[in-house]
């Protein structure tokens, strides 16, 4: 049945997602073509127009993954949830449906996205500064130099498993924050009757965004007791040779950890909202 | 008459206001039932209960030996009360997403009520009459093979044509053994179809008896017992 509410999410909101992912598509083909164009000339106007691509394919890609949560919250808040909760499938089944379309989506337009990237910053190699991931991934072989992954595949593979898993905990966790906000805003309404319904998602939208800053504060200080605790409690120095590649490593492990368990309890208390609690 | 539903101290609060209290109903196969009661009486509250839109408080439903969820859902066909289809759908989308989601959706007999109806398959929900969107969530809740039927204020705010058409197709479309519950405030237009009735009145279940019964006990319609109870 999941396959079947699958095929509905794509039925409706097919056209929308094709039109953003073309939009993206279309952006990094300008994109590239003007900075090669741009590259015998102007190594700034090369940067511009990678800063332009960068800038409208993320507001695209927002843009699609509001237009998926707005889809969540047409079931929960609007009438159209009185239809597709009657559906014979358990309510839960809803929002997975949601997050795999969401993730596929716009899976689909982040690489398109990175492949424009990585295209331009290959075109303009060492002249410009390097946006995204050819960024990062200079950052962490800098890092790496001179301790104790030697081998240049390993350290590239290392690098590139962790940034990726390490930005869809993060992307899944902010997604999770806005999943979860509707789901906890729906059940307060739905059990004390509140027409207001806007009112009670805005408060617990700011209340979702004070915890996500407490998690972010409790992320770099466990970081920051863990990097103490390596440097002093083992006798390394917090900045010498041995810490530096567990410095470079553990931050992204952390990250993932904390943003991944808080997405999983948030998804968990959505579902268990959605089968459990829901009044409609 | 097999036991098709049974609701068991059914109780339901939002917040400190009681919306059902302590409701007990038994509804058998193949009957048509009518359930009636003032605004704020319960009667969507109750029909949400059934069909799973509302959840926990106290209380138990159990709908052909299923308790509410994805297989009492999958039994029963629900008609809210109002228009909940998106206006940017067309008609084709709806019988399109009606036969993706329900296995005993009936597409055939879906298209020929649509052309009774000389609606397009092509137009959009928002570019049709109230009334002709209306009818439309009713064929569309119809046409399906469902132990259970329910409609939440099927004639809300459509003419007298429209009513009749809608009748037509309530009727047309049940299967013998299934039963049909209607919840309307327009109890003369619905009287003559009726098997059974349930009056409710804030949140509990004033009676539940044959609609006969009614008229021969009383020597009144349905109506005017209804004008009698909650005037």
């Amino acid at each position: 049945m999941n396959k079947r509410l699958y095929k509905l999410e794509s039925i409706v909101t097919g056209k929308i997602m094709l039109i953003f992912t073309s939009l993206v598509a279309v952006y990094m083909l300008l994109s590239t073509i003007c900075t090669v164009a741009s590259n015998s000339t102007s190594t700034d106007s090369a940067f511009i127009m990678k800063t332009i691509f960068v800038l409208i394919s993320a507001l695209i890609i927002i843009l699609a993954g509001f237009a998926m949560i707005k889809r969540l919250y047409n079931l929960l808040f609007t009438d159209e949830g009185l239809m597709r909760l009657s559906f014979p499938v358990k309510n839960h089944e809803h929002l997975n449906s949601n997050l795999k379309y969401a993730a596929t989506r716009l899976g689909i337009m982040l690489i398109i996205f990175f492949t424009g990237l990585s295209i331009s910053d290959a075109v303009v190699k060492n002249r410009v500064e390097r946006w995204g991931v050819g960024n990062l991934y200079s950052s962490f072989l800098d890092i790496y130099t001179g301790n104790g992954l030697s081998s240049p595949v390993a350290k590239t593979v290392l690098t590139i498993v962790i940034l990726i898993i390490a930005f869809a905990v993060i992307a899944a966790n902010i997604y999770l924050s806005f999943v979860f906000t509707l789901t906890v805003s729906s059940r307060i309404c739905g059990k004390y009757n509140i027409l207001r319904k806007k009112g009670v998602i805005f408060i617990a939208g700011i209340v979702m965004y004070n915890i996500h800053l407490l998690i972010a504060e409790l992320f770099t200080r466990i970081e920051y007791s863990y990097s103490e605790w390596l440097a002093f409690g083992r006798g390394y120095d917090l900045f010498g040779p041995d810490c530096t590649l567990l410095s470079a490593i553990d931050r992204p492990v952390i990250n993932i950890l904390i943003y991944g368990v808080t997405a999983v309890l948030m998804y968990r208390i959505s579902a268990n909202i959605m089968d459990k609690k829901l009044n409609i | 008459m097999s036991t098709l539903v049974e609701c068991k101290s059914l109780s339901h609060s939002y917040g400190k206001k009681k919306a059902l209290d302590d409701i007990n109903l038994t509804i058998c196969s193949g009957r048509i039932v009518g359930l009636f009661g003032p605004n704020g009486s319960g009667k969507t509250t109750l029909i949400k209960k059934l069909t799973g839109m509302i959840h926990d408080e106290s209380g138990s439903i159990v709908i052909c030996g299923n308790p509410v969820g994805e297989r009492s859902k999958a039994l029963v066909s629900y008609s809210p009360d109002r228009v909940v289809f998106n206006a940017g759908s067309k008609v084709s989308d709806l019988l399109d997403m009606y036969e993706l989601m329900y296995e005993d959706f009936d597409r055939v007999c879906a298209e020929e009520n649509l052309k009774k109806l000389n609606i397009e398959k092509e137009e959009y929900v928002g570019k049709l009459s109230k009334g002709n969107a209306e009818k439309i969530q009713i064929l569309l809740t119809m046409s399906r093979k469902s132990a259970l039927f329910i409609l939440d204020e099927p004639f809300n705010g459509v003419d007298p044509v429209a009513k009749e058409s809608i009748i037509k197709i309530m009727l047309g479309c049940v299967p013998e053994d299934s039963s049909l519950l209607i919840s309307t405030h327009q109890i003369r237009d619905v009287e003559q179809v009726l098997d059974e009735a349930v009056f409710i009145k804030e949140g509990k279940i004033l009676f539940h008896r044959s609609v006969e019964e009614i008229r021969s006990e009383t020597g009144r319609s349905l109506s005017e017992t209804y004008m009698e109870e909650f005037r």
